[in-house]
């Protein structure tokens, strides 16, 4: 992967293409209490394994990706589109 | 940048922008690495690169430090140096002392809490958020 | 009593000469030649000094593993120093010269060093300088930052362009020996885009320097109707020049082309070098292995060789190493280099084995000396002579050039640089490739096959595997009979060479020798992560090369374990030295 990754939509590109934000977390409810803002926002797990992320496929179709991909491996198991998971706020 | 007394030169890095503990990083980030050594340093596009390495970076969550005491008593925190580690050793560790002795944060470590998050005080150098990967 | 070009032979161009100019000395060369050979065939030694004895330094190597010629070549922007003369290509009015040496190569002060010695091993550093703690920063760390270094940059704008570009194919072949060509030739007649590297400035690898013969025809003329071959189709793209110097992830791979380095004044409108970035579904190692010095008494003299670089020397370049030249090998590999060396009219002294029990039955002239070994070599800024023990008694021989082969380590860096660590093997004496990742083989040498029909087999079919499982077409390639090739099986590793007087080398560019990986082991430092950073064994330019395994073997003597559980230090981009100029 650290070189290349699959975009469901431009095929396999180079990494210079695309930026990645991050966890793929789900974001609270606005009225959700404190606690849980606060995990979204400072908390991570870190595995060394599977891992879910928003990657922007920045010098491409600049849509936002849900990446699933293993951390000490480099494999990446599934590339697909954030709006077909259902997360649609992606934004930073 | 620095030469060692040997004569090599030592330089680096970038974040990969990712998380992972697989310790090699990628071509690309060699590219720019070389790149923005070249833009510093012009002559270097003569003298040839030896060797290139990955580790693992501890990033916080404002790409500052964390040395503060715990809500358990005597265990205590420093924590989080991303890469700014091995030459900030010699001033984290007297802080640190400072800490521990007197109970009390050095004035030069007062903001490096571990509640800052919480509140809102982040030392956000890079002026990033709450995004690990680009501090 | 030195090294000198034959009045024929080689695959040089003997009706270009060339002029070049070595420490501001004339010299005259071929087209085809490399520094390297340029300076044997004009008597000259002698091409360097050490970086912390200034010992004098010969060529010791025909290739990229080269840890003693390294030279600074060309002036003003253009000023490229720790270029290996191994590897650069000869050009009319190419300038070098010699570092680490003042104020001449022929009297270093440096050399006083010597005196120094008992107090300059390994981590000496780390027990000298201490006292007064204030002197540290004045006086002690800029009279060493001066005195140490590898070579002197320019300061100077570089005038020179260079490039960027990315290349796609199905296999990608690093290597053209035996086993490279074959695979190439398997996987390109299928269809598949194949792209076939080398980082020599011809094809071939070992085939040019071999008197063997593939149907009746000479290696070279082998090689030249296979690579005709290759060009015909337009599926296949040969660069050579190229090395490929690392593996990433999702088989991608980076490699550095050399378009104009071997040309004085470069055309403007083309890129000097080319970072490559090939992005491949499969690819095949075919890099071939590296012969392992032998660790004497003065193995570091000028004059002393790897055997199978004195026959790229002969067969190559058509340079003959000495007037009286002694080999001293583990291997039957050494009795090639014998037979050719006979066959080129260069008298040899003897053959040095060390196994009491070969089998192997030369047939040349040349004396024997069977279960024997060399324990010192002589004479200063040019070998004179050896020192042989047999059975405890030494025998003193007269030697101008001594030619050494410990054996072979496959050349596996590439397939660890994902992370994977190497396995020892008994068997082979030697690190292996770990387990095949998906897409990536190995075939020939560095897959532990000897002898020519062999690897070309072998590439022949992993080629033919290789494109197969992509969905081409792929048949086997057939090659004729290979005839006078002697196939060298693994043997016994010698590590340990008793009775040395004389400092006796492993690191060469580091100056490490043999009593300072025990001191490491003495103080502590055993562990071979530790004991590579306490004496900076394998932390040169050559990156352990010819080093690496030497040392853990030693370690491993030392230690009273077996090279298995000594393991490997980490391998990382990047396999030869590059330019970071873009």
């Amino acid at each position: 992967m650290a070189s290349l990754v699959h975009c469901p939509h431009c095929g396999v590109r180079p990494r210079q293409e695309f930026t990645v934000k991050g966890a793929a977390l789900v974001r609270p409810a606005p009225d959700a209490d404190k606690k849980s803002w606060m995990d979204y926002v400072y908390l991570r797990e870190n595995p060394s394994g599977r891992y879910e992320e928003f990657w922007h496929h920045s010098s491409g179709c600049r849509r936002w990706l849900v990446v699933i991909r293993d951390t000490a491996t480099h494999e990446i198991e599934a590339s697909r589109d954030a709006a077909l998971v259902g997360q649609t706020d992606a934004r930073t | 940048m620095s030469q060692s007394d040997k004569g090599g030169l030592v330089f680096g890095g970038d974040l990969d922008g990712y998380n992972s503990y697989a310790q090699r990083g990628n071509l690309a980030t060699v590219e720019n690495v070389a790149e923005e050594g070249k833009a510093l340093i012009p002559s270097l596009s003569r003298v040839r690169m030896l060797r290139s390495w990955g580790g693992i970076m501890d990033m916080s969550m404002d790409g500052s430090p964390i040395i503060d005491r715990t809500h358990l008593d005597n265990l205590y925190l420093n924590a989080g140096w991303c890469y700014g580690g091995f030459k900030a050793t010699p001033a984290s560790g007297f802080c640190f002392a400072h800490l521990l002795a007197k109970g009390t944060s050095h004035d030069t470590t007062r903001q490096m809490r571990l509640d800052r998050f919480e509140r809102g005080y982040l030392i956000d150098e890079n002026g990033q958020g709450a995004q690990p990967n680009v501090h | 009593m030195t090294s000198y070009r034959l009045a024929t032979g080689g695959l040089i161009n003997r009706q270009k000469p060339l002029a070049f100019s070595f420490d501001g000395r004339r010299m005259l060369g071929f087209e085809g030649d490399s520094p390297a050979s340029g300076l044997l065939a004009n008597g000259q030694l002698l091409v360097g000094r050490s970086f912390k004895y200034h010992r004098p330094r010969g060529i010791l190597t025909a290739g990229a593993a080269e840890p003693n010629a390294l030279m600074t070549i060309g002036q003003g922007g253009l000023t490229e120093p720790n270029t290996r003369a191994t590897m650069q290509e000869l050009y009319q009015g190419l300038e070098s010269q010699s570092q680490s040496r003042w104020p001449s190569l022929e009297s270093d002060v440096g050399a006083l060093n010597r005196l120094f010695s008992p107090f300059l091993g390994a981590g000496f550093y780390y027990k000298t300088f201490m006292w007064p703690a204030s002197f540290w920063e004045r006086i002690y760390e800029p009279l060493i930052r001066k005195a140490a270094g590898l070579g002197k940059a320019s300061y100077e704008a570089d005038p020179d362009s260079y490039d960027k570009r990315w290349a796609h194919c199905d296999l990608l072949v690093i290597g053209s020996g035996p086993a490279g060509l074959a695979a190439a030739l398997s996987a390109g007649r299928s269809g598949a885009r194949v792209i076939l590297m080398d980082e020599h400035s011809a094809t071939g690898g070992s085939l040019l320097s071999e008197t063997a013969t593939i149907g009746g025809a000479q290696a070279s003329q082998f090689v030249a109707e296979t690579v005709a071959e290759l060009e015909s189709l337009s599926n296949v793209q040969i660069l050579t020049r190229t090395t490929v110097f690392g593996w990433y992830d999702g088989n991608v791979f980076g490699a550095i082309e050399r378009v104009q380095k071997h040309v004085r004044d470069p055309l403007p409108a083309v890129p000097v070098e080319r970072l490559w970035r090939i992005v491949s579904k499969r690819a095949l190692l075919a890099s071939g292995a590296e012969e392992r010095p032998l660790v004497f008494g003065g193995n570091d003299i000028p004059g002393v060789m790897m055997a199978t670089a004195m026959r790229t020397y002969l067969n190559r370049y058509g340079v003959a190493p000495g007037k009286q030249v002694a080999i001293f090998t583990t291997n039957d590999s050494g009795y090639a280099l014998a037979r050719d060396l006979e066959s080129a009219g260069v008298d040899l002294v003897a053959v040095i084995d060390s196994r009491a029990d070969t089998v192997f039955r030369y047939s040349g002239r040349a004396r024997v000396i069977k279960g024997a070994y060399v324990s010192d070599a002589y004479g200063g800024k040019a070998l004179s002579s050896i020192s042989v023990w047999k059975n405890g008694s030494v025998e003193m021989l007269e030697a101008d050039a001594l030619a050494m082969s410990g054996g072979f380590s496959p050349i596996i860096r590439l397939a660890c640089h994902r992370g994977a660590k190497p396995i020892w093997s008994d068997e082979h004496a030697g690190f292996l490739a770990p387990t095949s990742v998906n897409g990536f083989d190995l075939a020939g040498a560095v897959n532990t096959s000897s002898g020519i029909a062999t690897c070309l087999a072998e590439g022949a079919a992993r080629g033919a595997a290789s494109v197969e499982g992509l969905g081409f077409a792929a048949s086997v390639a057939t090659f004729a009979t290979v005839e006078g090739d002697i196939v060298a099986p693994p043997a016994k590793p010698v590590w340990n060479i008793p009775r040395i007087k004389g400092k006796a080398f492993i690191d060469y560019q580091n100056d490490v020798h043999s009593k300072d990986l025990r001191l490491a082991v003495q103080e502590g430092y055993g562990h071979v992560e530790l004991a590579k950073r306490y004496t900076t064994n394998g932390m040169a330019t050559d990156q352990g090369k010819l080093s690496n395994v030497n040392a853990i073997g030693l370690l491993a003597e030392a230690r009273g374990l077996s090279p298995a559980e000594i393991g490997a230090t980490t391998f990382r981009p990047f396999y030869t030295p590059y330019h970071s100029a873009r």
